[in-house]
């Protein structure tokens, strides 16, 4: 788990950021690997949606006498220990792994902007605290700290949530207080401010338009490390209670047979590995996209 | 310019010469064992669990042991009577025997140890069964008598043979202070070394022990509590003794000529206690359908085959003093039955195939710890799986070791899995301590005083027949409490290097199973 914030470039604030739609869209799939990591992150979305459909004997379906059983026609990623279908189990795992990605990063991005819009906008004690108090959730590892927050809420699915969501938020916090300072000192606030408009009219109309498109790359890279962060935490025991699947969780399970039964684990890896993946992609296609520079090249 | 070549090689061969490596110095004996997790402490009134009791008992030992065979023969006494009215033991202790910091052991020492168990301000874990002992006498140095409140069959089972029995140096006790329990000093074959929480203990030889010599020089005991990683340091060469492999492993490593596999059925029982203070679990009609929900031999032969077998009652599998198969009170898997007993209990089928009452769903949280039992956790989903078919809305919640222990102990569970070990199956090690009414580990918290007059008679009863019948009964009567799901009962396994020869394997834990132990 890294506290580190992606390379976004500050660059995107300069000009306008708020490209056309067809144009910006022609800008993101000018990169065909996009088109993958849009692909990777549908395919996993439509995956969770219809889990119900696709594996409609739900995710706990046991029958011990088919246990570890390799992948073939009746069980297309074999079974796990106790004789659950692994493939049923990665299709309603996607559900846990992508709830626990977005939501993350959502409590992430909220609470980390709107500590950064405040930072940005009044310097002086204010910055200074909030600021600090950055540095000091960034000064610890971030597994560790991700590890106190559940060994004070206890383990479970929203506890991790809410570890890996506070891991987040430093990130978002720098980079939009980063955006807000730059911001701040164009003359379209000059004049905003001269004409009157208070600070919060401010924040909300004129400043927070222009700080998002950073905002939103980060944000989209941060759902595949918070996916990432979750199963960190589900491998070492601290996710989901069972029977719950949770992709970390399985990989974990999985450990024990690698030998004898390797797809106990590997599978699920695999999934995670897919969907990190197809967010980096989507996340490094926008930031290409609204990239000013780029754009002009 | 530069040295001649000729001058070089001779420079190197006189290196290697005088270096010794010409020389054949014995090899250092150095055996590293797989913990099955770490130790907690060493202060022997406060021991309960199995890492630790496996490094304290080769460290530190008692007036009497039980051999691999399981008879009970002297160890720091020589030999032991038993007075007439079956009340006074009087046991002649070793004489030359020292403790590892030089202090001497004699019967001043065993009357310390004994009156400190029996203390109150010390916190022992063991008081209880140590307050059966009413006096102390020092005969004379080499001699000490204990005398009973009453007679009991099984003093030395329940008593000198507890971790509570191992003897500590009184002498490091006064100089110690806090670190005695960190750093434990007695007369046993090997003397501690090093711990390093987390990592390692170190024990090295006892040169001077009364037992003769001891073959390694060091033994080094790993905790590596995740099964896989310690069949990989095995099979890598990184320790040379393991206790746990899963049931596929255990069969692939069997069939390879580099391990030994040794097996032999122990007395380690594994069960599920079902909390009587907390609702639902208070209506003993909800608890008998727990027990025939939950399909233990196939739970057992899916997960744990060749390393534990199933049981239906709460004595090891195999126990002498279980009565016959078709004679007691048991809940084999019937599904159908559980549902009609939740039904009797006002539990009526709901949504999803969940039971309810009163627009509540039956729910039931089902604690473990993971990885401290063989399988605990998987075994859990097993079973809550099946709970859930039979109506139940049950949850495994997976629990670190300590807090498991203490929301057990404080009664903060519904249904929890837990272990009991014991060196041998005597009954009154498992029942006084799991059913009787106060025992130490009676979670259940459920209490009959048929069962306690029955069991308090059980130990006084000196006829072998008539005790029999006694346990027969008890036995019977907890399974009709149905406060306990029997699971299993493990095997007591080691895999071992081939390179390891002189390891004794037996059911119970001797202390002294690595004396004659070497590597080729």
């Amino acid at each position: 788990m890294s506290n580190a914030a992606r390379p976004v470039p500050l660059a995107m604030l300069a000009g306008s950021t708020r490209p056309g739609g067809s144009a910006f869209l022609r800008r993101l799939f000018r990169r065909r690997i996009v088109i993958i990591g849009v692909v990777l992150v549908a395919a996993f979305f439509a995956i969770s949606i219809s889990a119900p459909v696709l594996a409609p004997q739900g995710y706990d379906e046991q029958e011990l006498e088919r246990r570890l059983k390799p992948p073939s026609p009746g069980f297309l990623l074999g079974t796990d220990m106790l004789g659950r279908d692994v493939l049923a189990r990665i299709i309603w795992g996607a559900r846990v792994s992508l709830m626990v990605g977005f939501l993350a990063m959502f409590l992430g991005l909220v609470f980390g902007s709107v500590l950064g819009l405040l930072s940005g906008m009044y310097a002086g004690g204010t910055d200074r605290a909030i600021m600090g108090f950055m540095d000091i959730l960034l000064a610890f590892p971030g597994i560790l700290l991700a590890l106190a927050v559940v060994a004070a809420l206890g383990p479970g699915l929203y506890q991790v949530m809410i570890a890996v969501g506070i891991n987040q938020i430093p990130a978002f916090a720098r980079l939009v207080r980063g955006s807000v300072l730059s911001v701040r000192k164009n003359e379209y606030i000059e004049a905003a401010r001269a004409v009157g408009a208070s600070d919060l009219r401010l924040m909300v109309r004129h400043i927070t338009p222009n700080v998002l498109a950073p905002v939103i790359v980060l944000a989209s890279l941060d759902v595949g490390t918070a996916i990432l962060a979750s199963a960190g935490l589900s491998f070492l025991g601290l996710g989901a209670q069972p029977p719950i699947p949770d992709w970390g969780g399985m990989i974990n399970q999985g450990r024990a047979f690698l030998r004898t039964a390797w797809w106990v684990g590997v599978f699920p890896g695999l999934a995670i590995m897919l969907t990190v993946l197809g967010f980096n992609l989507i996340g490094d296609g926008l930031r290409d996209a609204l990239d000013p520079r780029l754009r002009q090249a | 310019m530069g040295i001649p070549r000729t001058t070089m090689i001779l420079v190197l061969i006189g290196i290697l010469v005088f270096t010794g490596s010409g020389t054949s110095a014995p090899a250092r004996q150095e055996i590293v064992i797989a913990g099955e997790a770490d130790v907690v402490q060493f202060d022997p009134l406060r021991i309960q669990e199995l890492p630790t009791s496996f490094v304290a008992g080769m460290v530190m030992e008692r007036l009497v042991m039980r051999t691999v065979d399981g008879k009970i023969v002297g160890q720091l006494a020589e030999r032991w009577k038993l007075s007439v009215d079956r009340r006074t033991w009087t046991f002649s202790l070793r004489q030359g025997v020292r403790f590892h910091d030089g202090s001497e052991f004699d019967a001043s020492v065993v009357e310390w140890h004994l009156r400190r168990v029996m203390d109150p301000r010390e916190g022992s874990v063991f008081r209880a069964q140590f307050s059966d002992i009413e006096r102390i006498q020092v005969v004379d140095k080499h001699t000490i008598a204990i005398t009973l409140k009453q007679a009991n069959v099984a003093f030395l089972d329940l008593v000198l043979l507890t971790n509570g029995g191992l003897i500590p140096s009184r002498a490091a006790y006064d100089s110690l202070g806090k670190e005695f329990a960190f750093k434990p000093v007695g007369t046993g074959p090997f003397r501690f070394a090093q711990w390093v929480q987390g990592q390692r203990v170190v024990l090295g030889r006892n040169p001077d022990w009364w037992g003769g010599q001891v073959k390694p020089d060091q033994l080094v005991i790993r905790p590596i509590t995740e099964v896989n990683t310690g069949i990989i340091e095995l099979e890598t060469g990184g320790v040379h003794f393991i206790t746990r492999a899963n049931r596929e492993d255990l069969e692939r490593l069997s069939k390879d000529r580099r391990f030994v596999v040794h097996r032999i059925p122990s007395y380690r029982i594994r069960y599920i206690t079902l909390n009587t203070a907390q609702p639902p679990l208070n209506d003993l009609r909800v608890r008998q359908a727990v027990s025939h929900a939950i399909n233990t031999p196939q739970i057992i032969k899916a997960l744990a085959d060749g390393m534990a077998v199933p049981m239906d009652t709460i004595l090891p599998a195999g126990s002498a003093f279980n009565p016959p198969p078709g004679t007691y009170t048991a809940y084999p898997f019937n599904r159908t039955k559980a549902r009609a007993l939740l039904t009797e209990a006002g539990w009526q089928p709901g949504p999803g195939g969940i039971a309810r009452k009163d627009g509540q769903p039956l729910r039931l949280v089902l604690h473990t710890p993971n990885g401290r039992y063989f399988m605990d956790k998987e075994i859990c989903e097993a079973a809550c799986n099946q709970l859930r078919a039979a109506g139940f809305d049950c949850q495994v919640s997976v629990m670190e070791w300590a807090a498991f222990l203490s929301d057990v102990r404080g009664g903060r569970f519904q249904a929890a899995f837990n272990g009991w070990n014991q060196s041998t199956d005597e009954p009154s090690l498992f029942m006084d301590a799991l059913v009787k009414t106060g025992g130490r580990a009676n979670y259940s918290k459920a209490s009959d005083p048929a069962l306690d007059q029955l069991l308090t008679e059980a130990l006084i009863a000196f006829s072998e027949g008539r005790r029999k019948l006694l346990y027969n009964r008890a036995v019977d009567m907890v399974n009709k409490l149905a406060t306990i799901v029997p699971i299993n009962t493990e095997y007591k396994v080691a895999i071992t290097s081939g390179r390891l020869e002189g390891y004794t394997h037996g059911a119970p834990q001797t202390g002294v199973e690595f004396v004659n132990a070497f590597l080729k």
